[in-house]
């Protein structure tokens, strides 16, 4: 792979722009773009800045440089039978590492393996008083100072630039197997709340036009024990779950009126509109395509907090959240149009 | 506006029981877990709901007056030590369980609610919370939020950070910020982390909602005995390459395993240089696996003596000389200084041979009982605190085993937290620029620096005495800001 130091770069860059108080908006790949974009000033690019730092299986931790594709990074890991320890969306096949930790996306796999922010375990970044920064570091229990690098993960790069990320990783599963069982809501909701008081190594979990899927990861006997527990369940491809998480699930196929939720659990299961629906998470995370607005699904599920569309939030910015952005970047250099 | 001021007015806010201002009252509150720090507070105010915490703070806002939260009082950096001019705001009344959802296994809970009643209230629902420090009985879940609090099964399960869902905080400046909740995800800045761990001195928290997990149904541990530290180093790594990660693996030398014995019985062989403890737990053929797998490993790298334990009684047995080795410790010698060093879990070994040569260097016992598997090591320096040069010796000897935990790419609090306590090796860990950003980000939340002042960040003046040099010249950057 390729290996480039482009910090030299960059923090001339920004230096150039905090002289001329100018301001840059930060690109990866693009991947996520649909997701948030930022045009506001000249175009800092990140994915020329790539490459591992440091691998350590024995350590189950990794340093990569931000512009490194996280493809890549999954493959190096793979070699050593390992993975990363969370589960972020690789649309198109492209991302970054930088562009994931920036946006905090979690895959199917959440509930289980922890976001984005829980594997992060050190972070060195560029504050725009274009200072290099590091924070935590390459161990798992660290407690020293603020906890500034999971500040960072989903900030939409708003408090500076990603230069490199620690993450924890962790072992692969001796065997991941797929099923699928055909349910109602009801008996989907039951099955996933039986597997929680019973140990059952259930790594993610869908329901879909009237199809549980559930992943199972461990050893052997554990999965084949979990299998034998679940009636009529038939094996399918663990492709799904890649599909689910990079948004190529046929569900996601017309994302005119996309909008999710991430709800108190229990209550996207009892939804009776006619918008279709997919949940994840164990009942955690609910997706629906086709409702016209937000006030008649947020009426018909009890949907704590629904949002438009798969947007990162637009809105109003907090006394603390607008704070916090001036102690890291106080000229507003970075992202200066993207309100979080 | 004076102290006295600000005591007048909490006492005409507050009921006459919620504010403690005699002596005989307030010197219970001088110190924490960290006793060789002292301050009898000048009042104690004890509020009982959220709207009291709120009219406190905003007092303090008012009058100018500084504020120290404080929890059970068990901490072990000095974080809740009083000040001589500030209030103390304590938060064991407010000590109830709000909500258990049972099928989004979850659990919200008031700040002075201990660790170990949260896994009591939802144990009849096959659940538990995960994080257990030492202290679990008597902490309370608050102050694990403000020190991010560990324990034995942090390897597997994490910290309080990844365990806590949603926190309600209380700013000086009198906002509410609800921050997470009872699903997977907010939107918005994520402030959670920043909270939790901040040591007090960004807001109050006021309530928690934490994630239960399913009591695992199977649960094995096994000791190992080595007569060799670096063959037991080796063996926490081998495990750990071997894709296992136990719930809990924990190491013993000899002379934390002698003070062990002596004062639990536990059965651990008094003649083995250094123990492993391994705990694996899940369901059946997992556990029967990977404990397989551990006795292979140990048996591989000359264990002299291995033990295994799946029934209740037994692992309690097992357990019971680590879990009883801090105070066991302090049964053989006056007093003992408990460090909190992490390192990279490859330098087990040969951080704990530098260990041994600055303990023949200072002439001082250290007692090495630590988290093995994440590498947090808690050497306890054994001293006598009524000799002033035994107590000076027992300080340069912590600060020079953190700085060894910096240099082998560490850091110098895995759980317990800076406080007062670990100040100056915080000038080793981070530049200037990195303190003078923990300053700006303080400020964010706490523009005139009431909370918690003085703790957990060290300023660079502070740094500059230690490096025993002048700061930029004696310049500080934006010299016209307060430094906390």
């Amino acid at each position: 792979m390729i290996e480039h130091d482009d910090s030299a770069r960059l923090l001339d860059t920004i230096g150039q722009a905090l002289k001329r108080g100018k301001s840059l908006s930060i690109h990866g790949h693009g991947s996520k773009a649909h997701y948030v974009s930022t045009s506001s000033g000249e175009r800092l690019e990140t994915s020329d800045h790539c490459g591992v730092l440091e691998y350590r299986p024995d350590e189950l931790t990794i340093s990569v440089r931000a512009g490194t594709p996280i493809r890549v990074i999954e493959q190096i890991l793979a070699n050593e039978n390992q993975m990363l320890a969370c589960d972020p969306p690789q649309f198109d096949g492209l991302g970054t590492i930088g562009g994931a930790a920036a946006c905090g996306l979690s895959g199917p796999g959440r509930p289980w393996y922890g976001n984005f922010r829980d594997a992060v375990l050190g972070i060195e970044v560029v504050n725009g008083h274009g200072e290099r920064l590091k924070f935590g570091g390459t161990v798992m229990k660290n407690v020293a100072g603020f906890d500034v690098s999971r500040l960072f993960i989903g900030s939409l790069g708003v408090l500076g630039l990603i230069l490199s990320v620690n993450l924890r990783v962790q072992p692969r599963p001796q065997i991941e197997k797929s099923i699928e069982i055909a349910a109602d809501a009801d008996s989907a909701r039951r099955v996933i709340r039986q597997s929680i008081g019973t140990s059952t190594p259930i790594t993610a979990t869908s329901y879909y036009d009237g199809n549980l899927q559930l992943r199972l990861s461990g050893i052997e006997s554990s999965i084949e024990a979990a299998q034998a527990s679940m009636q009529d369940a038939r094996e399918i491809d663990n492709d799904c779950w890649i599909r689910l998480r990079d948004h190529t699930h046929p569900f996601f196929k017309d994302k005119r009126d996309l909008r999710f939720a991430w709800p108190n659990r229990g209550s996207p299961w009892v939804y009776e509109g006619s918008a279709a629906r997919l949940i994840e998470w164990s009942g955690g995370q609910v997706w629906f395509n086709g409702a016209s607005n937000l006030v008649d699904l947020d009426q018909s599920t009890e949907l704590s907090q629904p949002f438009d569309r798969t947007k990162a939030m637009n809105g109003g910015e907090s006394k603390y959240t607008r704070r916090l952005r001036q102690a890291f970047d106080p000229n507003r250099i970075f992202n200066a149009d993207l309100n979080v | 506006m004076s102290l006295d001021f600000c005591i007048e007015m909490l006492k005409s806010t507050l009921a006459r029981e919620c504010v403690l201002t005699d002596v005989a009252a307030t010197t219970p509150y001088e110190t924490d877990g960290l006793t060789a720090y002292r301050q009898v507070p000048p009042v104690v105010v004890l509020p009982r709901d959220t709207k009291e915490v709120q009219a406190v703070l905003r007092i303090c806002h008012e009058t100018g007056v500084p504020v120290v939260t404080r929890g059970a009082g068990t901490g072990l950096s000095g974080g809740a030590l009083p000040l001589a001019n500030g209030v103390l705001l304590v938060l064991t009344k407010m000590n109830q369980i709000l909500k258990i959802n049972q099928e989004g296994c979850t659990a919200t809970v008031q700040p002075g609610v201990t660790n170990l009643a949260i896994s009591q209230a939802v144990e009849n629902l096959g659940l538990y919370y995960a994080p257990d420090p030492s202290s679990q009985i008597a902490c309370s879940i608050g102050g694990n939020v403000a020190e991010n609090s560990g324990g034995v099964h942090c390897l597997k399960y994490g910290l309080t950070l990844h365990n806590v869902l949603g926190l309600k905080v209380q700013t000086i400046e009198g906002d509410e910020l609800v921050l997470g909740g009872d699903c997977y995800e907010s939107p918005g800045l994520d402030l959670l982390p920043l909270i939790v761990g901040s040591e007090g001195m960004l807001g109050v928290v006021t309530e928690i909602t934490v994630k239960l997990l399913p009591i695992p149904p199977h649960k094995e541990v096994v000791l190992g005995a080595f007569d060799d530290v670096e063959a037991a180093g080796t063996c926490v790594a081998t495990i750990i390459a071997q894709g296992i990660v136990p719930a809990g693996l924990e190491m013993m030398d000899s002379l934390a395993i002698q003070a062990a014995e002596d004062f639990a019985h536990a059965g651990y062989p008094r003649d083995a240089e250094t123990i492993l403890l391994c705990e694996v737990d899940g369901t059946d053929e997992q556990v029967e696996a990977e404990s397989t797998v551990v006795k292979t490993l140990m048996r591989e790298l000359g264990a002299t003596n291995i033990q295994s334990a799946t029934a209740t009684a037994e692992r309690d047995r097992l357990w019971q000389g680590r879990k009883a080795a801090f105070p066991a410790v302090g049964r053989i010698s006056p007093d003992y200084y408990c460090m909190d060093g992490t390192i990279p879990r490859r330098h087990l070994g040969r951080i704990l041979g530098e260990i041994a040569r600055l303990s023949k260097k200072h002439d001082l016992r250290v007692a090495n009982v630590f988290h093995a598997g994440d590498g947090n090591l808690h050497p306890l320096i054994l001293y006598d605190a009524s000799d002033a040069d035994q107590l000076h010796r027992a300080e340069r000897l912590g600060v020079e085993i953190l700085e060894l935990c910096v240099k082998a790419g560490g850091t110098v609090t895995g759980e317990h937290g800076v406080g007062v306590e670990k100040l100056d090796p915080m000038c080793t860990q981070f530049s200037d620029a990195e303190l003078e950003q923990f300053f700006r980000l303080k400020r964010a939340f706490d523009t005139s620096g009431l909370m918690n002042p003085g703790k957990a960040i060290p300023t660079l003046a502070h740094c500059g005495e230690i490096k025993g040099m002048h700061v930029h010249g004696g310049k500080l950057p934006f010299p016209e800001l307060e430094r906390f």
